[in-house]
Formats: C-alpha cells, sequence, structure tokens
C-alpha cells in the first residue's frame, strides 16, 4: 500500500476514526491491527515474518536484560537479525559478486541463488532492532510490554521507508494517546498534504528528465549540460521523492498523537560536505553515527583512525541503501570526502565570511551531485559515462531543451529560495478563525488534503524510491 | 461534523462543477501529447479531421498533419499516434478517437515489429488507459482486484478518474512546457540521440523486445486487418504507412527490417490497401535517434506523405 494511493486514502481515515473511537486501553491494539492490514496488504506472509521478528527481537531484549553476559548475547542477537536482512537483501549479491570475481581469474561458476523478494522496510526495521539491542546492553531497560514493543516495531507510518525510531522517544509517547491532540492533527494533516504536494507536483514531474538521462548514460553517451542537468533533476527528484515521504509519515503519525522527527534539514543549504549529512536522511546519519562510527571509536582517535571510521561508516551507509557495487561506491565517495574533509579541516582556517559560505557551499553541492551519479546510475558504465560527460567529455546530442533546462534549474532556484525563507524563522500572521468558521477553515483543509491525495494516486510506476531499501 | 460536511460539499461540488461539468475538458494543456488520454482531450477539440494518423511513436514525430493538408487537399488532418503503441492499442485508440473525429480516411503506422509474429497482447499502463478492466480480461489478460477498484472508484470520483490528465495539466503550468495544440497532435522529442553508442543500444533493445520474424500472419496483423475492416465497415477508407528508420538498424537488424516490409506489403496486398512509402525522403540527417525525426525530417516526410495523399485523391 503506497502512501500516494487510493487504498491507503481510505485506509488512514479508517484506522484513524477506529483508533480515536476505541477506547483508551484498546487503542494500542487498534494501531498494531492496522499495521498489520498495512502490512498484510502487499504480503501476508511477510506479515507473519514480521511478527516473527518482533516476538524474537522482545526477548532478545529481555534477555539481554537480564543476563551477564551481555556482549555475547548481543553479538549473538544483532547476528540473528543481520542474519535475516542479509538472507534476504545480500546472499545473492554476494554470489553474483563471487561468481564475477572468479569469472576475472577465468573460472566459471554458476552458485544458485535464492532470488528472493525483498520484505518492504526490513533495512528500516532492522535498525531499529539493532538500535533497541544496543541501548539495552548499553543500559537501557528494556521495554516490558510486549504490546508497546511491538506497535513500535510495527508502526504503520514509518514501517516501510522510515525515519528510523528511537524507542527511548517512541514507547513513552504511547501515553499521551489518551486524549486527541487537534494542533497535532492539524499538523499532521498539512504534513501530509506537503508531502503529497512535493511527491506528485515535484518529484513525479522531474523523474522523467532524470530517467531519459541515465538511460542516455547507459546507452553510452550524454552531453555535458545534459549529464550535469539531469543530475541535478535527479538530485531534486530524490529529494522532494523521500522528504515527502517523510512527511506523509510523519503527518500519518501525528493523525494518532505521536511526534516522529524530522529527516531532512535543508540538506541542499549544506556548506561542507559533514554538514550535509547533518541535514540528509538524519534517522540514518545519527543511527550510522551511534552504531558504527562510535562503536568503532568515533573521532576521539588517532586522525588516520577517525579517517577509516569515516569511511567504513559510510561504506556499510552505501551498502544499506542496496546491494550492488554502485550503492558501495556512493558510500566509498562519501567515506572519502568526510575522511579528507577530517583531515584538512585543521589546516584550512578561514575567516568566516559571506564569499566563504558561498564557496563552502558550491564545492559542497557539485560533491553532492557527483555523488549521486553514482547512486543513482544502473552501472558502473553508465556511471562512468555521465561522470566524463560532467568533466567535460560529453556527446554533441542534446537531450534536453531550452524549457527542460529552464524547469530544473527553476525548480532548485526555488527551492533554494524557499528553503532560506523557510530558515528565516517567518511565518504568515494567520490566525485561527473561532466561531462558524472553524468548521469551515478545518473542512476546508480536509477536502483540499483529500483533493490533493486523489490527484496524487499514482497511475503508473511511481512508488517512492525509498520504498526499494 | 459541520467539518464533515463541508469537506464533502467542496469534495462533490468540485467534482460536479469542475470535473464533470466539462469546465476542466476545456480548459486542460497538455504537456506532451505521448499518451492516450492525452490525445483523446486533444481530439475532443479536433473534431474537424477528415484524415486520422494512427500508430506508434514513429507516426506520433513522423507526421505533421498541417504540412500534409497543405499539399494533399484533402482536408484538415490529426495525429492520433503515441508512444509504444502496438496494434492492439491502436484500434483500441482508433475506435475512440472515432467518437471525436469523423475522418473519410485512416493512415495507420504499420511498422515490421507490429506484425512480428511473436508479438502479442501485453497487460500495460497504456492497455489501462484505453481498456476496461472488462476489455482487459475478455482479452486474456488476468486482472488484479484492485484495477477493479480503481475503476469503480474513477466512476464515483472524477478527480480521480483525471488524475492523469490533472498532473499533465500541472506539467504544462512549467514555464515553456505547455504542447502547441495548433500542431494538431504532432509531436517532437526534444533533444537528439544518435551516436554510435546510443543507436547501437537502441538496436540491441529492438532485437530484445522483438525477437520473432515479421509475417503477415502474425497475431499483430490480424489486429491491424480486422481494424481495416471496422473502418471500412464504418465507410471509412484506410492506407497503411511504412515509417522511416535510421540506416544503423539497416546495417544492425537489416533482415528484419526487410522481412517486416515485405510482409506489411503482403498484408497490404492481401486487403488492397495503398501502402504509402516516404522514408526516401528523410536523410541520416533528418532522424532524430533511431526511429524517431527530427522536425525538419518530420517536414519532409510530411511533404511526402501529402503527395501520395493528393495522387491518391486525383486518382
Amino acid at each position: 500500500m503506497l502512501f500516494n494511493s487510493f487504498e491507503y486514502l481510505l485506509f488512514l481515515p479508517v484506522a484513524w476514526a477506529l483508533f480515536w473511537a476505541a477506547p483508551v486501553r484498546h487503542r494500542v491494539t487498534v494501531l498494531l491491527v492496522a499495521s498489520y492490514v498495512f502490512y498484510a496488504s502487499w504480503s501476508v506472509p511477510y506479515a507473519a515474518m514480521v511478527f516473527g521478528l518482533v516476538v524474537a527481537n522482545y526477548l532478545f531484549g529481555l534477555a539481554l536484560g537480564r543476563t551477564r553476559h551481555k556482549r555475547a548475547f548481543l553479538g549473538a542477537f544483532i547476528a540473528f537479525d543481520l542474519g535475516v536482512l542479509a538472507v534476504f537483501k545480500y546472499v545473492d549479491f554476494g554470489l553474483r559478486s563471487m561468481a564475477a570475481g572468479a569469472r576475472l581469474f577465468g573460472v566459471e561458476l554458476d552458485p544458485p541463488l535464492l532470488q528472493l523478494v525483498l520484505p518492504l522496510g526490513i533495512s528500516f526495521f532492522t535498525f531499529e532492532f539493532i538500535h533497541y539491542l544496543v541501548d539495552i546492553y548499553r543500559g537501557d531497560v528494556p521495554v516490558h510490554s510486549f504490546t508497546r514493543f511491538h506497535v513500535f516495531a510495527a508502526f504503520f507510518p514509518t514501517q516501510i521507508a522510515g525515519p528510523i525510531k528511537r524507542f527511548q522517544q517512541f514507547v513513552p509517547s504511547l501515553m499521551s494517546i489518551g486524549h486527541f491532540d487537534a494542533p497535532l492533527a492539524r499538523d499532521g494533516l498539512m504534513l501530509i498534504g506537503r508531502g503529497l504536494g512535493k511527491k506528485v507536483l515535484l518529484a513525479d514531474r522531474l523523474s522523467p528528465f532524470a530517467n531519459r538521462g541515465f538511460a542516455a548514460a547507459a546507452d553510452g553517451s550524454i552531453a555535458t549540460a545534459d549529464a550535469w542537468l539531469v543530475t541535478l533533476a535527479f538530485s531534486l527528484q530524490i529529494f522532494f521523492d523521500f522528504s515527502g515521504y517523510t512527511d506523509i509519515a510523519r503527518g500519518s503519525a501525528a493523525l494518532f498523537g505521536f511526534r516522529i522527527p524530522i529527516n531532512f534539514d535543508g540538506p541542499y543549504l549544506a556548506t561542507s560536505i559533514a554538514d550535509f549529512w547533518h541535514r540528509w536522511h538524519i534517522s540514518l546519519s545519527t543511527w550510522l553515527r551511534d552504531y558504527v562510527y562510535i562503536p568503532l571509536g568515533g573521532s576521539r582517535r588517532a586522525r588516520i583512525v577517525v579517517m577509516r571510521n569515516l569511511l567504513i561508516t559510510m561504506l556499510l551507509g552505501g551498502l544499506w541503501h542496496g546491494a550492488a557495487w554502485h550503492f558501495v561506491a556512493w558510500g566509498g565517495l562519501w567515506g572519502a570526502g568526510l575522511a579528507l574533509h577530517h583531515l584538512l579541516r585543521p589546516y584550512i582556517r578561514l575567516r568566516p565570511s559571506r564569499l566563504v559560505t558561498i564557496a563552502g557551499w558550491a564545492f559542497t553541492q557539485t560533491f553532492v551531485l557527483i555523488a549521486w551519479v553514482l547512486f543513482r546510475a544502473d552501472s558502473f558504465s553508465a556511471a562512468a559515462v555521465m561522470l566524463r560527460a560532467m568533466a567535460g567529455a560529453g556527446a554533441r546530442t542534446s537531450l534536453l531543451t531550452p524549457k527542460d533546462m529552464l524547469a530544473i534549474v527553476g525548480v532548485a532556484v526555488a527551492l533554494i529560495i524557499v528553503t532560506l525563507l523557510a530558515r528565516t524563522g517567518r511565518s504568515l500572521p494567520v490566525r485561527m478563525p473561532q466561531g462558524a468558521l472553524r468548521p469551515v477553515l478545518y473542512g476546508s483543509a480536509a477536502a483540499f488534503v483529500l483533493l490533493v491525495a486523489l490527484v496524487a494516486a499514482p497511475t503508473g510506476r511511481e512508488a517512492f524510491i525509498y520504498f526499494q531499501f | 461534523m459541520p467539518a464533515i460536511v463541508v469537506c464533502l460539499a467542496i469534495l462533490i461540488a468540485v467534482d460536479a462543477g469542475v470535473f464533470r461539468s466539462g469546465l476542466f475538458e476545456s480548459q486542460l494543456r497538455v504537456s506532451s501529447p505521448d499518451f492516450p488520454d492525452a490525445k483523446l482531450a486533444l481530439a475532443a477539440r479536433t473534431a474537424d479531421a477528415r484524415v486520422l494518423y494512427v500508430g506508434d511513436s514513429t507516426v506520433l514525430t513522423g507526421v505533421v498533419p498541417n504540412q500534409i493538408s497543405e499539399i494533399c487537399g484533402c482536408g484538415p488532418g490529426f495525429n492520433g499516434a503515441f508512444a509504444a503503441s502496438t496494434p492492439w492499442l491502436t484500434r483500441a485508440m482508433t475506435e475512440q478517437l472515432l467518437q471525436y473525429e469523423h475522418p473519410s480516411l485512416v493512415v495507420i503506422g504499420v511498422a515490421p515489429w507490429d506484425v512480428d509474429d511473436a508479438g502479442h497482447f501485453v497487460d500495460s499502463e497504456l492497455a489501462h488507459e484505453l481498456f476496461s478492466p472488462d476489455a482487459l480480461a475478455k482479452a486474456g489478460i488476468a486482472v488484479d482486484p484492485a484495477t477493479w477498484i480503481d475503476a469503480a472508484v474513477a466512476r464515483v470520483s472524477a478527480v480521480y478518474g483525471d488524475r492523469l490528465l490533472i498532473k499533465e495539466f500541472l506539467t504544462s503550468l512549467m514555464p515553456g512546457a505547455r504542447y502547441d495544440e495548433s500542431q494538431r497532435g504532432y509531436y517532437a522529442v526534444p533533444g537528439s540521440a544518435t551516436s554510435a553508442a546510443q543507436l547501437s543500444a537502441e538496436v540491441g533493445r529492438m532485437k530484445a523486445v522483438h525477437p520473432g520474424e515479421p509475417s503477415p500472419a502474425a497475431p499483430g496483423a490480424a489486429v491491424i486487418t480486422s481494424l481495416v475492416h471496422e473502418l471500412r465497415g464504418r465507410g471509412i477508407d484506410v492506407a497503411f504507412l511504412m515509417p522511416p528508420v535510421h540506416p544503423a538498424t539497416y546495417a544492425q537488424n537489416g533482415a528484419f527490417i526487410e522481412q517486416g516490409d515485405a510482409a506489411v506489403r503482403a498484408l497490404a496486398a492481401a486487403e488492397h490497401v495503398q501502402v504509402i512509402d516516404c522514408r526516401s525522403s528523410v536523410t541520416i540527417d533528418d532522424f532524430r535517434d533511431l526511429l524517431h525525426l527530427r522536425p525538419s525530417g518530420a517536414t519532409a516526410h510530411s511533404r511526402c506523405v501529402g503527395e501520395a495523399l493528393r495522387a491518391r485523391t486525383a486518382g
């Protein structure tokens, strides 16, 4: 069930109405049932598997809270969770890579592949399980109520593509489902409307440019200007797609009284490579920081060790996105960039000024665009064609017309302006009307969201990009 | 409760006042006419066409109705072709276009790949635009429940039913993105893709997508024949148009093209349909890519088609 599908448009109000109509003690149960209906609408067997993983991790948490052999238990439990993820996501990738490697030495291997369908959201809820287990290992108290842990793990708004939640924030908020928080629900509706708007008005409109350009690169050639512009189109598409998805997830959660943290904070305003990861997919970058980078030693080690840690963390972050070498290369490029940033930072001390900020922004965003090529291209050869073209060795053919170019650059400029304006903190002086006008306003807002949702419903392959991870 | 009433009232007012009243249809603008819904919306406003051109993207990008009309003396035309059409989709599209247009002649683009003996009706997004779930089921497609629900909801909510066109309308609002309707359905695919690597990759795809051998007895040929009979039954004359293809195709997949030409000509002979072959009117520089013409090529090609139609009228 896609967030921009008609099924979800029906499902969400029904789940919402049943949730708030139910007695307080049954609301969590309603939420659980809704979550499994949501997941089972895609696959019943995989919904059963999710249930099994929830039970297992609940028991792991309790065991970890009691045992003296925490380290050994934690290792075994994480190995179990990662093992499940590996079976579905990485085994075939490993076998294929092995066969490709053997071929380089003239050995032909034809390993049997599992060819399993990847369970939706498995990368996200596996990371939530690992966070839960590691934090108990570090001293947090496990969640003793199975129902509460169950809702944390199976919560439908965030189950498929995050944001990756922390149980310390989520579980206590279950205490607040006793009363309906009207302002939060109103914010939730606005977030859903905004998310659908980002998806349908922007992301889906930009995808043809990116698809056309990367298909041309896969075919072997693309012009220099086209290469830059279609990569820019993709960078905008993935931002609007994923942040739109996140808005809908956060908005849906808010309707049920839950506050889910933000996942994006103006990433295309970042003025350094490190700054970008404080603003992009924040729930993933903080997870990688807390559960990979810091356990490796973090930044309180020798410079070379820190650089190694950054590289390993980002390589794993790349691999998390997909079982393909171009994702690993994408992570590796970011790791190398962050390592270099760490290495050079003490030697490059510039007095803060507008010019320095703009130069930092331009460099960072150029790096971001180059990295997106590795992320989006289906193969290294396509990425190489695109990067060569970006370096000036492009074809003489031209895919984009001046109006295409204007549209892409126009959206980019508009995004920068809107983000900058939003960060000034100014808001429109709108007061909520009282009396008879109030239901008119609420009714109009609901009608607007419904109309946007009806228009946003997919007509073809318009799934959210991050659903595949 | 009052808020719910307001919400429902707005939804009903928008549905009835904007979409069912014809207001949206009359104000609709599109950015590209290369999918069936957009083409049908344009056809509703171009009901004076005397010649209808149908087929796939080779017709869409190679036939300029205004150029042809200047020469042929056969009246205004409308290009009802769309990208990735197949004989099955072309037949369905032609039937729907005839609800708006009243032509005396339909020119059907028939390419070698249309008469590939491995061709068959394939379920696709385009098929869902042109066929009801009932029709898809009759054609042997396993229709999933979501498709039935989708059709039912589209009947209830015109906003939902028209969402593809609404998105298209929104796209047309981007700077310079609006399609010029005076082109009467003709569409120039932007840009160019004629590097050796791109042409070679496209030929590779052509071979993969059309693995069979062209034959006048192919399933696609039978569908075209049925369309010819249906049109003649309505008193409409028919001609076939052979699409120009880039010389690289002949170099790399020449046997398929030559066999296809023979199959199309055999089919035309069996049905006594005139074949319009204007492939020699374009040069290598007129191609935008393997199968599609640049505007200059489309103009040259259309002038030749116009001459052929004038000769036909005179004859």
